[in-house]
């Protein structure tokens, strides 16, 4: 009976985006250890942009909430001496990222989701985006 | 402008707390430095690991972290400075492409990010975080997944900044998004909570998000912004409070109402001051899983109290189960303990509480050994004076 592959640790993908438009650059296995993951439930009133390493019935595994990447806004310091940092709106942003996570072998797919506050709506996040993750976390 | 504009000589681990695969690997590049700049470059990355590691929190976690300094040679010195910002139109053949005035912002400091990240995972697959050092004295940086710097006076507290956005996911604290009296779409902080550990709409006691850091004496909301078409014009927390007080202080995540932060002041405020409570355990959450099982520290003791069997110290999160409880003026709001009354060894015990009591009579320093027993806390296994 031939033996499955051993999953990874870790999975680091590496993502380019444009405003609000992800896409997929690389996937590959990493021996390190992952930040643990942000809470799993009681979110569904949040704002912000988050990841999540889900199983094929769409249940979070791990969860990531991300600061930078997909924002309408760049951060500058604010003049020429100060402490101050400001922010300034900018369109049709356009960078790269990357998010490490486990490599669970239930892992299905990761999901970039929006979270609009909107729990009294009960229409919760908005995902915007998703990338299978082909068992174990790598494609 | 390209990668054919220098190469890459070579990495240094130049802060070792063990094996890359169970430690958090912050990787440094250079961009701008010319083949004999390297030495100055080796000089930057120093002054900025010193100021990460002798900062509030990290200077706890020292042995959760790796530092390499990635050396990379460009063709020319600086970075592209246009003329369409102000700038002096300086063109600079540099191997990241580093350059001012991206978006047309003056200050905003860039690099080609597709680019760090190859060069960080070709040397150090392990990496967690990217961080560039941009040879140019030129104030000016960027956050974001690799975080830059230049070497203007304060740019080194710019990138710890940024650091607690994209390493640990901290948004900002400060109640403006452009600047105060800039802007009038941004008096209340729309509905919904943000999904950041640092800041809140919600003041309430029993439900606030860091309830457990706030002490009973301190009122909620501990501020509260008298006039929310402009920021509150305070200097410091309200009369009776003390500085360091968390609570929760309207005015945060670029709203002047509606949105409150922890501490009157932090570096997700001001970058010239440290992280509060709040950030800096958030931060201690994230990286505790990558120290060793049993952390070394030391200190001089500032608080020792010897209590009852059950009695116990700390939040229900990070709760103590010790007789003996601990703090050390290198470990601000932490507490460390242990059972004094236990099995076989309690003269082991007893003799660690012994040197306990004369380092905190004598105010000389020791060196506690503990395992982790939550985000802040820690159980003590060994205790030493030191000379």
């Amino acid at each position: 009976m031939a033996l499955s592959e051993p999953k990874p640790r870790a999975v680091r993908l590496i993502f380019e985006y444009e405003g609000r438009e992800v896409r997929l650059v690389s996937s590959e296995a990493v021996d390190a250890l992952v930040p643990p993951t942000d809470q799993l439930d009681g979110y569904d009133d949040h704002l912000g942009v988050w990841v999540e390493v889900r199983d094929a019935d769409g249940r979070p595994l791990h969860r990531r909430v991300l600061t930078g990447p997909l924002e309408e806004t760049v951060e500058v310091l604010a003049d020429d001496s100060g402490p101050s940092l400001r922010r300034t709106r900018v369109t049709g942003r356009r960078g790269g990222f990357a998010v490490l996570v486990p490599g669970f072998a239930e892992a299905d797919h990761l999901s970039f989701l929006s979270g609009v506050g909107s729990t009294a709506r009960a229409e919760g996040a908005t995902e915007l985006a998703r990338f299978p993750l082909g068992g174990g976390g790598g494609s | 402008m390209t990668t054919s504009d220098g190469r890459v000589v070579g990495t240094t681990k130049i802060v070792d707390a063990g094996d890359p695969a169970s430690r958090w690997n912050l990787v440094v590049l250079g961009d701008g430095y010319r083949e004999t700049e390297l030495a100055d470059y080796a000089t930057d990355v120093k002054s900025f690991t010193d100021g990460l590691l002798g900062s509030v929190p990290f200077s706890s976690l020292r042995q959760a972290i790796n530092v390499f300094r990635v050396d990379v040679v460009s063709t020319d010195s600086g970075a592209d400075d246009p003329t369409t910002c102000g700038g002096t139109g300086a063109v600079a053949a540099t191997y990241l492409d580093g350059t001012f005035c991206a978006n047309g912002l003056d200050r905003l400091l860039v690099v080609d990010d597709a680019t760090a990240m190859a060069v960080a995972t070709a040397q150090v697959p392990q990496w967690h975080k990217i961080v560039v050092s941009v040879n140019s004295t030129k104030r000016g940086g960027s956050g974001g997944e690799v975080a830059v710097f230049s070497q203007a006076s304060d740019s080194n507290q710019v990138a710890l900044h940024e650091l607690g956005h994209s390493a640990f996911g901290l948004a900002d604290e400060y109640e403006y998004l452009q600047g105060c009296g800039l802007e009038d779409d941004h008096n209340r902080h729309p509905p919904g909570e943000p999904a950041q550990p640092n800041v809140t709409t919600n003041a309430d006691r029993a439900t606030l998000k860091w309830r457990e850091l706030v002490a009973s004496a301190t009122p909620l909301p501990t501020t509260t912004n008298p006039d929310c078409t402009k920021c509150d014009p305070r200097t410091g927390p309200p009369a009776g409070v003390p500085a360091s007080a968390v609570g929760a202080y309207e005015g945060a995540d670029h709203f002047h109402c509606g949105a409150f932060r922890p501490q009157f002041t932090c570096r997700m405020r001001f970058v010239d001051q440290e992280f509060c409570a709040v950030c800096a355990r958030r931060i201690r959450q994230v990286l505790n899983p990558f120290l060793p099982s049993v952390v070394e520290t030391t200190g001089r003791v500032t608080f020792l109290r010897v209590h009852d069997v059950g009695t116990g110290f700390g939040p229900p999160s990070d709760f103590l189960d010790v007789e003996v409880v601990v703090q050390l003026d290198t470990e601000p709001g932490r507490a460390f303990g242990f059972q004094l009354r236990e099995g076989t060894t309690e003269v082991v015990r007893k003799g660690m509480l012994d040197t306990l009591r004369t380092a905190f009579d004598r105010n000389s320093p020791v060196r506690v050994d503990y395992r982790r027993t939550g985000i802040d806390n820690g159980v003590l296994v060994r205790v030493a004076d030191l000379p």
